[in-house]
């Protein structure tokens, strides 16, 4: 994606925006998107910071799982991040958060769980708002990697892992 | 992905990987309507996959419930395009046939244990998510793009249970397009 961003395929890739928004220079184009992509890489700051919380309340395969999707949310707050200052803008600085206490690893999941869905929402809401399609194609599949983040945690939880036929998170 | 769900469904048959058609050629006057007419008819047709494996009876009791669920999200999935091509003037669509289905998937009759199953739903939901994901370049309709992203979020769930069940890592890559096995 990165490489796509460069140049003169940045021409290229500006086919597909959504109908509805008003036509824009590439400059205000890539001015939008950038700003649309830094909000989602807050998010993603959040839940690194979040899975490193989650993780001190979980033991054996629990922890092993969340290990593994922090891991997941690093790579995507790196692309995200990456695309941001391709397109010229500034990547967020990376904030402090406060998370509730997590005393049982069941609270962890459960928490974990809501953060996922809460990131899931945000794709999906962020998705018409960006004119890049290959930006746009990134977001989708972080949306559909979070999603398999909540299957997962689901398993972990004794739950349905895929209770709805259109996932679209839950804020 | 008119040209990308056709030459899907023939690649998903031969069991190979989809291979999908660069966005510029898809481009036509019409490109909202055709994507998601294709998208229904490859989800109908995946439906009925999936319900047909669901009947195998050497299947165990847990896959048998496993497929009956992803059958069902297919369908729903299906009507979800469906109801959104209605709504653009696409004209309503025929059921998938048993013909059909054995003209597309012939391996399907084949598969008896949980590997194979397995298998044939990792290579589906893998060529889906390809093709949805390719659907994100084409469709310029703000809520089209979100049906379509809902639908990716769902097959990407799909995959990571088939892998899993499989004993495989569920979430090799972070970027879930349907790319990596």
């Amino acid at each position: 994606v990165l490489a796509s961003l460069g140049g003169t395929g940045a021409a290229v890739i500006l086919g597909g925006c959504a109908k509805n928004t008003p036509v824009k220079t590439q400059s205000e184009a890539d001015a939008a998107d950038a700003q649309v992509v830094a909000s989602l890489l807050e998010q993603e700051q959040r839940a690194i910071a979040a899975y490193a919380h989650v993780a001190r309340a979980l033991s054996g395969k629990d922890r092993a799982l969340a290990k593994q999707i922090a891991a997941q949310e690093r790579r995507h707050a790196d692309l995200l991040s990456g695309i941001v200052k391709r397109l010229g803008g500034a990547p967020p600085a990376e904030s402090a958060f406060s998370f509730p206490q997590l005393a049982r690893g069941a609270d962890a999941l459960r928490f974990a769980s809501d953060l996922e869905n809460s990131s899931i929402a945000l794709y999906i809401d962020a998705l018409p708002k960006i004119a890049t399609a290959l930006v746009r194609g990134t977001a989708a599949s972080i949306a559909a990697n979070e999603a398999q983040h909540v299957a997962l945690l689901a398993v972990a939880q004794g739950l349905p892992p895929a209770p709805v036929a259109l996932v679209v998170g839950r804020r | 992905m008119t040209a990308t769900t056709r030459r899907g469904l023939l690649v998903l048959a031969a069991g190979a990987p989809l291979l999908l058609a660069a966005p510029a050629a898809l481009a036509d006057g019409n490109a909202n309507l055709t994507i998601l007419e294709d998208g229904m008819k490859l989800k109908q047709l995946i439906g009925l996959a999936y319900t047909t494996l669901a009947a195998e009876p050497r299947l165990d009791r847990k896959l048998r419930e496993l497929l009956t669920l992803f059958a069902g999200h297919e369908r729903e999935h299906a009507a979800a395009l469906l109801k959104q091509a209605e709504y653009l003037g696409g004209p309503p669509a025929p059921e998938p046939t048993r013909e059909r289905l054995a003209r597309v998937f012939p391996s399907l009759s084949t598969l008896r244990d949980a590997r194979a199953a397995l298998g044939f739903v990792t290579t589906i939901e893998r060529g889906e998510l390809q093709a949805f994901y390719a659907a994100q370049h084409r469709l310029d309709e703000p809520r089209l793009l979100q049906l379509a992203a809902s639908v990716m979020c769902s097959d990407a769930q799909h995959l990571a249970l088939a892998r899993e069940a499989i004993g495989v890592n569920p979430i090799p890559s972070a970027f879930e397009s349907g790319q990596t096995r």
